[in-house]
């Protein structure tokens, strides 16, 4: 019997299920192999649990997505966390580094703050037990491909942990630490095939930091190319920033020069 | 024997190749030295230090099927496509007669490597301009003997070849003959001495390893781009059928974390400080002892290519 997979989102842009449907002429052969009875923006009819494979894009930004994340892990046999929302709570997470009050009036102007019962930008982790992620912002659609064939074959993917910059070389790049004097590549997990170096942007850390990063370095380096405290802080915050690897990013950006 | 060559001629010379070979030469991509197959020899650089990334993907690619696998059968790819390198740097020969020890052994032999070996006609540019950060003169490998099809030196309006191989008899036929004999002399600001490297032999606690490796992100920038790291990993990647698909090797690195996990989730070089110090023993150590010559070859590119800008031959000075 083919596995029972549904596809959720919390708050987020949905572009990462956006990239699933990217997959075009694949679409077919994935649908072979798995019954996909929950999908709301690629599919009409939404069928109930339980599910053999739940994914979910998106961020825990309000009180009612608390109720419905944990409905879907009661639901599902493996829970994967689609994309940086949903690994981090993504850009919307800045949140919890910024005033609040002026983040909802920008948001919402002054008409109607009360509609949602709004909680600080959360990665699912926060509420419940994640059995993978599937990194970036938006996620590589190779890379869904990749994890649902393991899952597929009833293996739990196994992630590299290899940093951006190794992607990079293998495309030959000019490095951005050289070019910008800024780069989150070093710290950053890779999978992403260096995307943004290998377009002359400096990798800004959507798919998270590595356990084995070297922060000091750094900021060390960064700093030393002139690159300010606040600008620092604003790339490491501005997709992951509350991932508990950061949590000393603002002590260490401050006393960076020893 | 040598042979002569005005330099306004060596376009035409690798155009008139291109039928039978793919050929590749040193360009400038995006103001980077980088090797490419060229369609148009008005775009080679001729002179040049050396290329910013190795030339290893000719021959052990960071990327590579291995073979194709159905249920029923297997069907092994192997490249045979024919190549001719022109303009590689002797201390990059150097690095493929490393890589020859460890990959075409009497009792190993990688046949992908092997195939690509074969294949490839080397036409390699003695040195006059040190590569950014080259060391290579104080290590010997700034000069050939052998490993050339072809060895040119650039004479300023004409260059002088020495023809090193048998299949080299083939593309000097048209080529005008001299007697004279070239030479060419690289000054490398950068050195490493014996004397420096034999420190290693006493220094393995040294406290450098622990203070140095702190400004290392293990990001694997060295590794990646040396001509003679040929770490790789072998995976399976199934098609989404479930039942064929690829067995691919992909680049592997010391300075990654994930390199020493073993069944169990044991880490062997757990510490950034014990990933840092390998390298250089590997290099300037270990593989000496084993195959009689020095593992580093003196290109630099570690050095050129790390974001933290930590410079081997300082390191070894610290010791």
């Amino acid at each position: 019997m083919k596995p029972r997979v549904a596809i959720f989102d919390l708050t987020s842009c949905d572009g990462c299920q956006v990239e699933i449907l990217n997959l075009e002429d694949h679409l077919l052969d994935i649908l072979g192999k798995i019954d996909l009875v929950n999908f709301r923006i690629g599919k009409e009819v939404k069928e109930p649990g339980p599910y053999d494979i739940a994914i979910v894009e998106g961020s825990v930004s309000k009180e009612e997505e608390i109720e419905k994340i944990k409905k879907i892990r009661d639901d599902s046999k493996i829970l994967i966390a689609l994309g940086t929302c949903a690994t981090h709570g993504g850009l919307q997470s800045n949140i919890h580094f910024m005033d609040e009050n002026e983040v909802k009036k920008a948001a919402y102007n002054d008409k109607h703050p009360q509609q949602t019962r709004d909680i600080k930008a959360e990665p699912l982790s926060k509420y419940v037990k994640v059995d993978y992620s599937i990194r970036g912002c938006p996620i590589d659609k190779w890379d869904f491909v990749k994890v649902l064939k393991q899952l597929l074959i009833g293996k739990l993917p196994k992630e590299d942990n290899n940093p951006v910059c190794v992607e990079c070389r293998f495309n030959e790049n000019v490095c951005q630490f050289e070019e910008k004097g800024k780069c989150l590549g070093p710290m950053t997990h890779g999978g992403c095939n260096a995307v943004c170096p290998s377009n002359n942007q400096p990798c800004d850390g959507c798919r998270g930091p590595l356990e084995d990063l070297n922060l000091k370095a750094g900021i060390r380096i960064m700093k030393e190319n002139g690159v300010s405290d606040e600008e620092i802080l604003k790339m490491v915050r501005k997709y992951t920033g509350v991932d508990e690897l950061y949590n000393k990013i603002e002590e260490l950006v401050k006393n960076g020069n020893n | 024997m040598n042979y002569r060559l005005s330099k306004q001629k060596i376009g035409d010379f690798l155009a008139s190749l291109m039928n039978e070979y793919e050929v590749i030469a040193p360009v400038n991509d995006n103001s980077l030295i980088k090797f490419k197959q060229i369609s148009n020899t008005d775009k080679i650089i001729l002179d040049f230090g050396n290329s910013r990334y190795s030339l290893k993907k000719y021959f052990l690619p960071n990327k590579q099927v291995l073979f194709k696998y159905t249920k029923e059968d297997i069907q092994e790819e192997l490249d045979n496509k024919k190549r001719i390198i022109f303009g590689i740097k002797p201390c990059d020969v150097h690095a493929l007669l490393i890589m020859d020890k460890l990959l075409l052994g009497e009792d190993l032999e990688d046949i992908y490597y092997k195939t690509k070996r074969n294949n490839t006609i080397i036409f390699a540019l003695a040195n006059n301009k040190p590569g950014e950060n080259e060391f290579s003169s104080s290590l010997g490998t700034d000069k050939l003997e052998r490993g050339y099809d072809l060895l040119f030196f650039d004479k300023g309006d004409y260059y002088i070849i020495k023809s090193g191989s048998e299949k080299a008899r083939g593309f000097t036929n048209n080529l005008e003959q001299t007697e004279e004999e070239p030479q060419a002399e690289l000054n490398c600001e950068k050195s490493l001495s014996e004397e420096q490297i034999s420190k290693l032999k006493t220094s393995f606690d040294s406290p450098v390893w622990k203070e140095e490796s702190e400004k290392c992100f293990s990001c694997a920038g060295c590794t990646t781009t040396c001509p003679t790291c040929g770490c790789f990993d072998v995976r399976d990647d199934p098609n989404l059928d479930l039942e064929s698909g690829s067995r691919i090797r992909i680049d592997a690195s010391c300075q990654l974390k994930n390199y020493t996990g073993v069944a169990g989730g044991h880490v062997f070089r757990e510490g950034r400080d014990s990933r840092f110090k390998h390298r250089y023993y590997h290099k300037l150590d270990y593989f000496k002892d084993q195959y009689g010559k020095h593992m580093c070859v003196g290109c630099g590119r570690c050095i050129t290519n790390c974001p933290a800008k930590i410079d081997m031959t300082e390191i070894i000075n610290k010791l």
